[in-house]
C-alpha cells in the first residue's frame, strides 16, 4: 500500500503527467464541441436528419493520446538520465532501493497508473459527452440508454491503452519509440485501419478491436462484438505486460 | 627549436561549426535508426495505400498521389529527427562543451539548423522515392503515371516539407530541451490536434501541417485547406523562420 501511494505521488509530481491530463481532457472536449456545432448546423439546415450515434465517442477515441503519454511517462521517467551536475543518476536505482521487490514495485506502478487513467478518462468522458449533449440538444445520442455500457467501454479502452504503452516502454526503456508508434496510430486515419485494407486480420490489432467497446461505426472488413473486441485488446495488453514484467524482473535495472 | 605555427582550420567560423554539427548528427545512432525507421514505415504504408488504390478505395489511381500518401505518417520520423538533433545536447551536459568550443550562441544555433537541413533533405528524398517505388511496384498496371514535371514537383515539395518539419521540430525542442515532452507535444499536434482541426475549422489552413499539404498533395487542394501550393509553402516557411528565430533568442538568453 505504501508502494502504491508512493507511485501515485511520483505520478502527480511529474509535469508530463499534468500535460497528459490536459491533452486527454481538452482534446476530446474541444473537438467534440466543434463537431457538435457543425452537426447541429447540418441538422438545422436539413442536410442531416440527426446526429450520428458516435458523435462525442469518436472524439474520445482521439483523447486516448493522454492515456498513451501517461503510460509511457510512468515507465520512461524512471530511466531518464539526470545531467552530469546531478550525478548522471536514474530514478530507477532509487526506486528499487526503496521497494526492492520488483514484482511489488511493478504492481504498485500498474495500480497507480490505472487509478490515474480511470480518473482522467472519467473526467474526459463526462465533460465531452455533456458538452456534445448541450450543443446538439435533443438530437444527441451521447447520453441515451446505451451510454450505460459505452461509457465504461471508453474508460476500459483508455486504461488498456495506457497499460499497453507502459508495457512497451518497459521493454524499450525510452519513451520515443512507444510514443511515435502509439500516437501515430491514434491519428484520424490510423495505421492499423490502413493495414485492414491489406489484410482482414488487422481488425485484431488492439486499438481496432478495443474501439468496438464504444464505437458503433468502424468501417473494417470483420465486425467484432464489443465483448470480443474488449477481450482481444485485453489479451494483447496481458501479453505485452507479461513481456515487460519478465524483462523488468530479469534485466539489470 | 622551431616554433610551431598555429594551425588554422580553413573556412569561416560558420562553415567549420556547421561541418562539426553535421559530424555530430551523423555520429548519433538515433539519426540512422530514425532514418531507417522512416524508410521502413514509408514502404509498409505504400503497400497499404497501393493495395487500397487497386481496390479503388483511395479515390485516385495516380501513382504519384498514392506513392506520396505515406508522407502524412512518415513525417513522424522527421519530427523525431529534429527533436533528437536539439535535445541530444542536453543529455549529459554536451551543450556546455559545444558552447566552450563555439561561444557565439546564435552562430551555433544557426549551424545546427544548417546541419539538420543538410541531413534531412537527402534522407527525405530517399524516404519519398522509396514510398513511390514501392507503391508503383504494388500498383503495377493499375498505376496512372503523371507527367514527369508533376512528379518532380511532388517529390521536391514532399522532401522540402519533411526537411522544414524537422527544422520546426528542432526549434520547438530547443525551447523545451527534453526529448519525451517535445516528441509527445509535436506528435499530438501533428497527428491528433492538427488533423482534427483541419476538418472542423477554417483557420487550420494557415497552420504548419495543413498549409504543408499544399507542398506535396496537389490533388488534395480544397480538401486540405483553401491555400494554393505556393501560398501554403509560404506559410510553412514563415512558421519555420518564426520558430528558428524564437529558438535562437531563447537559446541566446537562457542559461545552458
Amino acid at each position: 500500500m505504501s508502494a502504491y501511494s508512493g507511485e501515485l505521488r511520483k505520478l502527480t509530481s511529474l509535469p508530463s503527467v499534468w500535460a497528459a491530463f490536459a491533452v486527454g481532457i481538452a482534446v476530446p472536449a474541444v473537438v467534440g464541441v466543434l463537431s457538435a456545432v457543425s452537426t447541429s448546423a447540418a441538422i438545422a439546415n436539413g442536410t442531416k436528419p440527426e446526429a450520428g450515434p458516435d458523435l462525442g465517442y469518436q472524439e474520445l477515441a482521439f483523447g486516448v493520446a493522454g492515456a498513451i503519454i501517461l503510460g509511457v511517462v510512468a515507465a520512461s521517467s524512471e530511466y531518464f538520465t539526470e545531467g552530469e551536475s546531478a550525478g548522471s543518476g536514474r530514478q530507477i536505482t532509487t526506486s528499487l532501493t526503496a521497494v526492492p521487490s520488483r514484482t511489488r514495485f511493478l504492481l504498485a506502478k500498474v495500480a497507480a497508473l490505472t487509478t490515474a487513467v480511470v480518473l482522467m478518462s472519467a473526467i474526459a468522458t463526462g465533460i465531452t459527452l455533456s458538452c456534445v449533449q448541450a450543443v446538439v440538444g435533443d438530437h444527441a445520442h451521447a447520453l441515451d440508454g446505451a451510454a450505460a455500457t459505452r461509457v465504461p467501454g471508453v474508460v476500459l479502452y483508455w486504461v488498456l491503452t495506457a497499460l499497453l504503452a507502459f508495457g512497451i516502454t518497459l521493454l524499450t526503456r525510452n519513451g520515443v519509440v512507444p510514443l511515435a508508434v502509439l500516437v501515430l496510430n491514434t491519428s484520424v486515419v490510423t495505421v492499423t485501419f490502413l493495414l485492414s485494407k491489406v489484410t482482414p486480420l488487422a481488425v485484431y490489432f488492439p486499438d481496432l478491436a478495443g474501439m468496438r467497446m464504444f464505437l458503433t461505426e468502424v468501417r473494417v472488413p470483420v465486425e467484432l462484438s464489443p465483448i470480443t473486441g474488449g477481450v482481444v485488446m485485453a489479451v494483447w495488453v496481458v501479453l505485452l505486460l507479461a513481456c515487460g514484467f519478465t524483462a523488468f524482473t530479469r534485466r539489470d535495472a | 627549436m622551431t616554433a610551431v605555427a598555429p594551425t588554422r582550420a580553413r573556412g569561416s567560423e560558420f562553415t567549420r561549426s556547421s561541418h562539426a554539427e553535421v559530424l555530430k548528427l551523423l555520429s548519433l545512432p538515433a539519426t540512422l535508426l530514425t532514418a531507417a525507421g522512416s524508410l521502413l514505415v514509408s514502404a509498409v504504408l505504400a503497400v497499404a495505400f497501393a493495395t487500397a488504390g487497386r481496390q479503388g478505395s483511395t479515390g485516385t489511381a495516380s501513382a504519384l498521389d498514392i506513392g506520396l500518401a505515406p508522407i502524412g505518417y512518415t513525417q513522424a520520423g522527421f519530427i523525431i529527427l529534429g527533436v533528437l538533433a536539439a535535445t541530444s545536447e542536453y543529455t549529459g551536459g554536451q551543450v556546455q562543451t559545444s558552447l566552450t568550443v563555439v561561444p557565439r550562441r546564435v552562430l551555433l544555433h544557426l549551424s545546427k539548423v544548417v546541419a539538420l537541413v543538410l541531413i534531412a533533405v537527402p534522407t527525405a528524398l530517399v524516404v519519398v522515392l522509396g514510398g513511390l517505388v514501392v507503391a508503383n511496384l504494388v500498383l503495377g498496371d493499375a498505376a496512372v503515371v503523371p507527367p514527369f514535371g508533376d512528379f518532380a514537383v511532388g517529390v521536391g515539395g514532399a522532401a522540402a516539407y519533411l526537411a522544414l518539419t524537422a527544422v520546426l521540430s528542432s526549434s520547438v525542442a530547443t525551447v523545451i530541451r527534453r526529448t519525451v515532452p517535445a516528441v509527445a507535444g509535436l506528435l499530438v499536434y501533428y497527428f491528433i490536434a492538427g488533423p482534427l482541426l483541419r476538418d472542423r475549422t477554417a483557420f487550420a489552413a494557415y497552420l504548419p501541417d495543413t498549409a504543408g499539404y499544399g507542398m506535396w498533395f496537389h490533388s488534395g487542394a480544397g480538401r486540405f485547406g483553401s491555400l494554393s501550393a505556393l501560398v501554403g509553402t509560404g506559410f510553412v516557411v514563415a512558421w519555420v523562420v518564426l520558430a528558428v528565430a524564437v529558438a535562437a533568442v531563447s537559446f541566446r538568453a537562457r542559461d545552458a
